[in-house]
């Protein structure tokens, strides 16, 4: 993580700026990339990135820079080759900070060893800062030499291991001054400190010291320009001054529209005979639902899922309508259930609209409305395993549904002959297929919006629906195919002079945005 | 005139009330049209509060009364496992008070857990394979009718077969070109890519037609109802 200079805002590593305010984040080299917990005196100006290229123009503060900044890495450098160095204290920056990035190139952990300093966790208290990092440790074998010198590095807070032989030269200092016991006290080395001196263990970059950082101008530039798009307002929009009749043909060029289509719709039903319902061809899809009902034999269960809501009643009443009337003249028995709370209702508008053509239809013993199922995929799926377990209670008498004749011998999804799935979105059939049809030996069909038809069309191209009727269109289809013209079929009239409508407005609209580009271009 | 004052809309009785309702709110949801007013202000809050109303009165009855109610009130001594999933339900209601909404949490476990396991599978049996299974299809005209059906139901197999291809090469961004074989396969996505591409917005238009073709089709029913329920206009 790199944290942003300006506002602490965490970002990712090899972030050029940060997420937050768009600050240049500068590279981690000259910025600490976790938030500053070490104790340290506050460093100069100087030593500080500059935020903006103004700043760093500052006549002598870019030299400064780079000259604290190379130092920090010869110190460093001399540092991990344990060779002493005396840091300048209060100057600059502390040369525990300024050795704490050459640190972060070593691949893998670096434990500490050394004893803590005498005096600097002291001085670190005093100040009243946290515990020290492990940036400190590489200076530590040359600060325990002169630790009256030492500049307030960190004190070593990690656990501290054995030190190889190789190092041992380090720990020819003056013993460290601490509460914690020294590495020869502890148990591992209890009693041969005098044959094993303890060391520290220093892993070494496996490159030369870092260059100094150097931050392009053009990344200043970049980054004003981002701050300048972040933070700017959006441009206010002058109004132009406009006459009254602009500003009314600028209003009522819209309802025009809204007027030409409503008079689309309305006038056919006013005037009638523009369709000629008898030349409506019937698709073949449409033809699919119509004989897959006439394939039943007479008192076969059939299940209606009224799968919509009163939004999409304008197209899927009419299909409903005409395949209740198909389902009773037929002498099917008839079982209704929804996945949405309206559909109930819907379907039982449905059963009082149909049943007063068929006299010998009763409810309960023909028809029954099992009412809403919650649970969607799961429900579905109970529902299939035994639909009376699943239901229990018809929705219009709340009666137990063993005692309905319309359910004898429907003891699973199987026992039902056909299922027809009117639905007003893409996923209920989706459900439907997935959750029964395809685990079921049990027909399927389905009527849906025009809406959602492209994304069912598949599942009767497939083969897994056996008919599709969709949209209005098709309940019209319907409605021919079983000799009962109705609202489907009156409305074909309408469908036809608005879908004409809004061909020409589109044509009308493209020739005008034509016409005028053409204008503008010349 | 006469006639429509002849079918008794004075009487107030309840079909006819119902009626005069709908279409008084139907004309309050059209006066959007001219412009954002208070009336169509009043028939979406109406909306919105008369849906939820009817949901949770369904869901009471349907599910609640049906489903556990009746059956622990008459039958307890069978039906005392239902007690699991109402306890189950109780706790999904302690996701409205965030200090305690971690008692919840095994609930709403069990139900996407359920639910995402029901999905994914039936996607799988249901959807993904059937639907990969139907575009092996063949590309023989002989095989598939006489003389022009034959090869008019070929050619609308290729395009299937040929879209389905194109369509799935589309989505194969970030191609690499570090190497000959990478540069060798993102030059033959490239035609691919564009062909899928436009078969996308083939399909998306088409998706547009039919989505202006269905509000078209529920302008039709609420002109039919305002005309034929409520005006008795049609016949």
């Amino acid at each position: 993580m790199i944290y942003c200079p300006n506002c602490g805002t965490s970002n990712r590593d090899g972030s050029r700026f940060c997420n937050e305010c768009g600050t240049p984040l500068v590279q981690p080299s000259s910025i600490p990339e976790r938030p500053p917990t070490v104790a340290r005196p506050q460093p100069s100006e100087a030593a500080l990135p500059p935020e903006r290229p103004d700043e760093e123009a500052k006549p002598g503060e870019g030299e400064r820079v780079q000259e604290v900044l190379e130092a920090a890495a010869l110190s460093a450098q001399e540092e991990i080759t344990a060779e002493p160095v005396e840091p300048d204290i209060g100057e600059a920056l502390p040369v525990s900070d300024l050795a704490e990035p050459v640190l972060s190139e070593v691949e893998g952990p670096i434990p500490s060893v050394a004893p803590p300093v005498p005096g600097v966790a002291e001085e670190s208290e005093e100040e009243g800062e946290g515990p020290a990092e492990v940036s400190a440790e590489p200076l530590e074998p040359a600060l325990r030499e002169e630790p009256e010198e030492a500049a307030p590095v960190e004190a070593p807070a990690e656990p501290e291991v054995e030190a190889p032989p190789q190092e041992a030269e380090l720990e020819e200092g003056e013993p460290a001054k601490e509460e914690r016991p020294a590495p020869s006290a502890m148990e591992i080395l209890a009693g041969i400190e005098d044959a094993l001196p303890v060391a520290p263990i220093i892993a070494k970059p496996h490159s030369a010291p870092l260059a100094p950082p150097t931050i392009p101008g053009a990344d200043f530039e970049s980054a004003r320009l981002f701050e300048e798009i972040v933070v700017s307002r959006p441009a206010v929009e002058v109004p132009v001054p406009e006459g009254r009749w602009t500003r009314l043909w600028r209003w009522a060029r819209l309802r025009l529209v809204y007027l030409l289509v409503a008079l689309a719709v309305i006038a056919p039903f006013l005037v009638g005979g523009i369709w000629s319902w008898a030349n409506l061809p019937v698709a073949p899809d449409v033809k699919g639902v119509y004989e897959a009902v006439e394939a039943l034999p007479e008192g076969a269960a059939v299940l209606v899922a009224y799968d919509y809501d009163p939004a999409t009643v304008g197209e899927l009443r009419p299909q409903a309508l005409a395949l209740t009337h198909h389902l009773m003249a037929r002498g099917l028995r008839i079982m209704t259930l929804s996945l949405l709370p309206e559909g109930p209702a819907l379907a039982q508008d449905i059963f009082q609209q149909a049943a007063p053509a068929h006299p010998e239809v009763i409810y309960g013993r023909n028809y029954i409305n099992l009412g809403y199922l919650a649970g969607q995929e799961a429900a579905l799926r109970a529902f299939a395993r035994d639909p009376l377990d699943a239901v229990r209670r018809d929705y219009v008498t709340r009666e137990p549904l063993a005692d309905f004749a319309a359910l004898k011998g429907v003891e699973g999804i199987e026992d039902v002959a056909l299922i027809i799935e009117l639905a007003g979105n893409q996923e209920s059939p989706r459900r439907w297929i997935e959750q029964v049809g395809s685990r079921y030996d049990v027909g399927l069909v389905a009527g849906v919006t025009a809406a959602a038809e492209p994304q069912v069309r598949p599942y009767y191209q497939s083969g897994q629906l056996g008919g599709l009727i969709s949209g209005l269109p098709g309940a019209a289809q319907y409605e021919l195919l079983i000799r009962r013209p109705a609202s489907g079929v009156a409305s074909l009239g309408a469908q036809s002079a608005a879908h004409l409508v809004i061909i020409l407005l589109a044509l009308l609209g493209s020739l005008v945005y034509w016409i005028g580009e053409r204008r503008r271009e010349s | 005139m006469e006639s429509l004052w002849s079918v008794g809309y004075l009487s107030f009785r309840p079909e006819t009330f119902g009626t005069w309702v709908a279409a008084l709110l139907t004309l309050m949801v059209y006066s959007y049209l001219v412009g954002d007013n208070p009336l169509f202000r009043l028939a979406e809050h109406l909306f919105v509060g008369t849906a939820v109303a009817y949901a949770v009165v369904v869901a009471f009855h349907s599910v609640l009364n049906t489903q556990l109610i009746f059956p622990l009130v008459y039958d307890p001594q069978t039906n005392w496992p239902l007690l699991i999933p109402a306890a189950l339900g109780l706790l999904l209601l302690t996701k409205a008070r965030s200090s305690i909404a971690w008692v919840g949490n095994s609930a709403v476990a069990l139900l996407f857990g359920v639910g995402a396991a029901l999905a994914i599978g039936g996607a799988l049996s249901g959807t993904i394979l059937p639907q990969v299974q139907a575009t092996f299809v063949s590309l023989s005209p002989p095989h598939l009718g006489e003389g022009f059906w034959g090869w008019a139901r070929a050619a609308d197999n290729l395009i299937l077969v040929v879209g389905t291809i194109a369509t799935l090469l589309y989505f194969a961004f970030n191609v690499s070109r570090q190497n000959l074989l990478a540069r060798i396969r993102a030059e033959f996505l490239r035609p691919w890519a564009a062909l899928g591409r436009w078969i996308i917005m083939i399909t998306f238009g088409a998706i547009f037609a039919n989505t202006v073709m269905a509000r078209v089709s529920l302008l039709i029913g609420r002109v039919q109802f305002l005309l034929g329920d409520w005006l008795q206009l049609l016949r």
